[in-house]
């Protein structure tokens, strides 16, 4: 008995110890309208999305940073790529906030550029490779190569970005009064509430596509299938020396729903769109 | 880049001061003169830092306007104080931003006239706003104007010297925001920069300038008895020479070029007068014919010596027959011609027939000229030629002489009415 005992808690323990290093797991931002927020969205998703090592990164001692750069122009987003900074060990994402007012006070869907986990440990581009223009110039290298071993645990497969959907319901549900969950439109729970049935919010598989032009034409944030909810991603996926074309490789693209909508279409303040 | 403002110089009447010494002596005083304010567009690529949170949001690209403010003239071996200041930002961030504290902090470029850059200054002696709360989609500002220092003498050798007589020019750089304070940490840092496009166009020149002594000294001894050697001595003798202002002028001369679409007949087919447009005779046709001449041509003289634009326009009324007919202005278009003049038409103003000048050039006029567009209609004023307020480099004035031709062209409806049509072409030199 004492023997068995024992064997449990050491599990426990081995359990605890694994999550970080088996999720790569990142706190999804709740909302997008606080510095914090706004700022590090997706910044954020690329931990999640490339299963990135939290420990390998300078906010917990570790010596690699995640940049982000937002752009308000979409036209400037779409020129923009992800790219790293081998120097200073920098993972540089770029983000675009499409809002449903004028007045951009109403977030609706987050696009974010981010890189593949595969790409840290590749290297340079090929000697002569087409770079972008301008102010978005980038270092021609997929990744770190070396350097970048054991940043991802686990480079080959990438977390979809319906991961990211998920943690957002997750925060959103969470953040909810009772009252408001009793009257929620959408439940994303396996139990019925007053208002809504079991899981009528739910993520489903990112629609991947290939090139850019194929990722960035609008796309729902929500849609539904009867009276279900379904949370959506159009996800972009070049792996790096996929393409031939280095400037667009080592990406992992996704579209993703901003909590406040989430938050509204839960409520039925709006209706999914 | 497009200059909106400029304050013209206020002198027409420039002072030439020589001094001339045997030996260097005597202490430059430090005034400066008056200041001179331009406001220019500029387009410029601003984002917000967070760089706590490893963050930036690019703005985009978008064209301000900004203001620089310096001396007309500065004492030779002084600095002096310039400000630049910048409209208010609006990022339109999703959130507030409380206990916002804002400073700005300019940056300006130095060149001599024309020149490359030669360096840049900057400031963060800007006042700091007082805590406030920046809410959601609010703008950016901070107080000012900014003054930054600008020196004109440095270390020997340095490319930061100027000479008497140089014109530095002051070009709007790199435009900071800085959050000196905000209640969240996560915007410790947090500024809103402004990196210009373009660093081509100069918003204000300062001349460095040498004020004479004020007791020139007329005698001296270099030796006493028995003594040779030394640095011997100095007398001093201020030379003036004054260029006083002239005129804005403009004269016609006979443009005989024939017209085409039309024949000689009881109005001739070319001009005889610099007060008369012949265009010709033509029967009166079965479709819409078109005859084409030319307005005489035109002679732009500007010798204020200053830095003044003009505009050359015309007008018309609708042309009206000796029998009572009339035609409309609009069926007349002019496509104008403006350009500098050349040693083969630049003309002596003052005489009533064409005499060439002795000795122009034409590289010392001032450019910016620009002729009207093409087939501009009479029915509303037409623009001949306009002239900014870009300077020759050497002359330092808009002065010049320009040469402004046209051609026009009447278009007759069918069957129009046999008469003798006539209206007086109005120039105007603003």
């Amino acid at each position: 008995m004492r023997r068995r005992r024992l064997t449990v808690v050491l599990l426990g323990i081995i359990a605890a110890l694994a999550i970080p290093a088996l999720s790569g797991a990142a706190p999804i931002p709740g909302n997008t309208i606080t510095p914090q927020g706004f700022f590090r969205f997706c910044a954020d998703a690329q931990e999640t999305i490339a299963n990135v090592d939290s420990a390998k990164l300078t906010e917990n001692g570790g010596d690699f940073t995640i940049t982000n750069s937002l752009y308000k122009s979409l036209d400037d987003f779409v020129y923009s790529k992800s790219s790293v900074t081998t120097t200073t060990k920098k993972i540089n994402d770029s983000q675009w906030t499409l809002y449903e007012d004028a007045q951009q006070t109403q977030p609706k869907l987050l696009r974010c550029k981010l890189r593949t986990g595969e790409s840290f440990t590749a290297g340079a581009w090929p000697n002569g490779s087409t770079n972008n223009s301008g102010r978005f110039v980038v270092e021609p290298a997929y990744g770190f190569g070396s350097a970048g071993t054991g940043l991802s645990t686990n480079p080959s497969t990438d977390q979809q970005c319906r991961v990211v959907n998920q943690a957002t319901i997750d925060n959103v549900w969470g953040s909810l009064s009772n009252g408001q969950k009793n009257s929620a439109v959408y439940n994303p729970t396996a139990s019925n509430l007053p208002s809504a049935n079991a899981n009528t919010l739910v993520t489903v598989a990112d629609t991947v596509v290939f090139d850019g032009p194929s990722w960035t034409p609008s796309v729902a944030a929500i849609t539904t299938s009867g009276s279900v909810a379904q949370v959506g991603s159009r996800a972009l996926v070049a792996n790096s020396n996929s393409t031939g074309n280095p400037r667009f490789e080592g990406a992992h693209y996704c579209t993703l729903v901003a909590p406040e909508f989430l938050k509204r279409v839960i409520l039925g303040q709006v209706a999914p769109s | 880049m497009i200059k909106t403002a400029r304050k013209n110089r206020l002198t027409q009447r420039i002072a030439l001061v020589i001094v001339g010494v045997l030996a260097a002596t005597g202490v430059m005083t430090m005034t400066q003169q008056a200041a001179q304010a331009s406001t220019i567009t500029v387009p410029f690529q601003c984002s917000f830092n967070a760089p706590a949170l490893n963050a930036v949001y690019d703005l985009g690209i978008s064209d301000y306007a900004v203001t620089m403010t310096s001396p007309l003239v500065v004492e030779y071996g002084t600095s002096f104080s310039a400000t630049y200041s910048f409209p208010a930002i609006n990022p339109n961030l999703p959130f507030d931003i409380t206990g916002a504290q804002v400073r700005a902090e300019p940056k300006i470029d130095v060149r001599k006239q024309s020149g490359s850059i030669l360096f840049a200054v900057s400031s963060s002696t800007g006042a700091v706003s007082t805590a406030a709360t920046i809410s959601a989609g609010g703008a950016i500002s901070a107080p000012g104007p900014v003054s930054v220092i600008v020196p004109t003498t440095t270390s020997t050798g340095s490319t930061q010297n100027f000479d008497i007589g140089d014109k530095l020019e002051l070009i709007p750089d790199e435009f900071k925001y800085v959050f000196t304070a905000t209640d969240d940490a996560n915007l410790a840092g947090a500024t809103v920069d402004c990196q210009p496009q373009s660093t081509s166009t100069y918003a204000t020149r300062t001349t460095v300038n040498q004020t004479p002594p004020a007791s020139p000294v007329s005698s001296c001894t270099a030796q006493t008895a028995g003594s040779t050697g030394g640095a011997g001595c100095a007398t001093e003798q201020v030379l003036f020479a004054s260029v006083a202002g002239g005129v804005l002028t403009q004269r016609a001369y006979t443009n005989t070029t024939p017209t085409s679409g039309s024949t000689s007949g009881a109005t001739a087919n070319a001009n005889n007068s610099a007060t008369s447009v012949n265009l010709g005779t033509v029967q009166t046709p079965l479709t819409t014919a078109t005859v084409t001449g030319h307005i005489n041509d035109i002679e732009v003289t500007d010798t204020r010596g200053g830095t003044f634009g003009w505009s050359l326009t015309a007008t018309i009324n609708n042309f009206t027959g000796d029998s009572g007919n009339s035609l409309n202005k609009s069926a007349l278009k002019a496509t104008p011609s403006c350009s500098i003049s050349t040693t083969s038409n630049a003309y002596d103003y003052t005489q009533p027939t064409p005499t060439l000048l002795t000795g122009f050039n034409a590289s010392l006029v001032a450019p910016g000229q620009s002729a009207g567009s093409a087939a501009q209609s009479f029915a509303g004023t037409v623009s001949l030629c306009t002239k900014n307020t870009d300077e020759n480099l050497v002359s330092q004035s808009t002065g010049g002489l320009y040469f402004v031709q046209s051609t026009i062209e009447l278009t007759l409806p069918p069957f129009l009415a046999a008469d003798r049509y006539t209206t007086t072409l109005t120039i105007t030199l603003t």
